[in-house]
């Protein structure tokens, strides 16, 4: 007989996401990744799918907006540092500035960060998708502050069976 | 924002930071060439184009002319700061009212333009703006630009006869970007100013020239590749208001020696 994996799904604030919000909060990550490789000369691309993206989910529960908060902080600055990276290069290219040691550091330094941007939010898709909630540093942080979580009632602790276990 | 959250921010910011730093150690400009061309090849190709304007235009070479040139050219170098003896000048016999840079350090100028000029300060004024163009680069950025620095290393080796008219087509007739040209200007002015010659003239020789351009348009190359003539005779009159000591760079036997050499059918 085949057998289902029922995987653990872990609290989030106090809150028990289900199959349906583990879903959509997932696809807010890949809805960015699909965008990254679609708009790649142009990072503002990614940033108004991961925007549109977050419109239709904004009657969403708590948790799905959460996700495309932290997904849209992501963008955001992933899109401040391309934004930079691609002024630099016209002024290179088209104006009096020319090729220096600092301006293919910051390039650099701006794939590494995109492709680590690619790699964590690849992570999250999957791991959002099988229960696990990946909270980027700084991006969760505001996230959280940005979408604060629903108040949860403050529940009693079970009552603890004493313990009758011989020493 | 929380205390976590921007210690977090400053510790992503630090680490993007000092990835941009320790890449920017890396010396990937000489490793991969990327420095355009080099003096060397820059030097040829000037010197290969030179001779190519000779050839369609009769240079003068008259010692005491060359000389007159030089000793302007020098005193402006001066107090640019531009190395001494840097700036190459050749004077060539065309009615064209024309000066312009050279790959190399090379200053080419028309009889046409000293015949324009009413005095030497005006002579100076656009010696001035073009020496700024050598020593801000512009020439090698922007033929590297509009026509592309392996085309241009071409003409080093002897394979881009046809990269040559149009790199003379590029620089005379052509004029630099809007910004490029307005930092000519103001490295003009600043160096009339600091070799105390009067750079109100310069200003009235642009302001000259476009009032004749109605009549003469065809021998007016020069006016007509500096565009924006009014808002730059503005411009360089704004720059130029500190009223100091002038001096005549050179005496006025000198000036007229050059006036009659330009003037020499």
């Amino acid at each position: 007989m085949e057998h289902l994996q029922v995987l653990p799904i872990k609290p989030f604030y106090g809150h028990r996401p289900n199959e349906m919000e583990l879903e959509k909060a997932s696809n807010a990550y890949l809805m960015s990744l699909l965008a990254i490789m679609a708009g790649m000369p142009l990072p503002i691309i990614n940033l108004f799918a991961s925007l549109l993206f977050y419109m239709g989910n904004r009657r969403s529960t708590w948790f799905v907006r959460w996700h495309c908060t932290q997904t849209i902080l992501a963008q955001l600055t992933v899109l401040v540092i391309n934004s930079i990276g691609i002024t630099w290069t016209i002024q290179v290219f088209f104006s009096d500035k020319t090729v220096t040691n600092e301006y293919i550091g910051y390039i650099a330094a701006l794939v590494l960060f995109n492709l680590f941007e690619f790699a964590t939010t690849m992570y999250a898709a999957i791991q959002v998708r099988k229960g696990e909630i990946v909270h980027f540093w700084f991006w969760g942080e505001l996230a959280t502050m940005i979408c604060p979580p629903p108040r949860i009632m403050p529940q009693k602790p079970a009552s603890i069976p004493p313990n009758n276990d011989p020493i | 924002m929380s205390s976590k959250a921007a210690g977090q921010f400053l510790i992503i910011a630090g680490v993007f930071g000092a990835l941009w730093f320790g890449f920017s150690q890396i010396d990937f400009v000489n490793f991969f060439h990327l420095r355009g061309l080099s003096q060397r090849t820059e030097q040829k190709i000037g010197d290969i184009v030179v001779k190519a304007v000779e050839q369609e235009k009769r240079p003068i070479r008259d010692a005491r002319t060359q000389k007159i040139l030089n000793d302007i050219a020098a005193k402006l170098c001066a107090a640019a700061p531009v190395s001494p003896g840097k700036i190459r000048i050749h004077l060539v016999k065309s009615a064209e009212v024309n000066a312009f840079a050279l790959p190399g350090n090379h200053l080419v100028i028309y009889t046409g333009l000293i015949n324009h000029c009413d005095s030497v300060e005006e002579l100076c004024g656009v010696m001035g703006h073009e020496i700024g163009h050598i020593a801000l680069s512009h020439v090698v950025k922007r033929l590297g630009t509009e026509i592309g620095v392996s085309v241009l290393a071409s003409i080093a080796s002897g394979t881009g006869a046809e990269t040559i008219s149009s790199v003379i087509h590029t620089l005379s007739s052509r004029a630099f970007e809007r910004g490029q040209e307005a930092d000519a200007d103001a490295f003009s002015v600043k160096t009339l100013k600091k070799a105390q010659i009067d750079p109100d003239a310069f200003a009235g020789f642009m302001q000259k020239m476009a009032e004749m351009e109605a009549n003469l348009p065809e021998v007016l190359e020069w006016v007509s590749s500096h565009p924006d003539s009014k808002k730059r005779v503005a411009a360089i009159r704004a720059m130029s208001l500190q009223h100091l000591q002038y001096y005549k760079p050179i005496d006025s036997t000198n000036w007229q020696i050059l006036k009659n050499a330009a003037d020499d059918k």
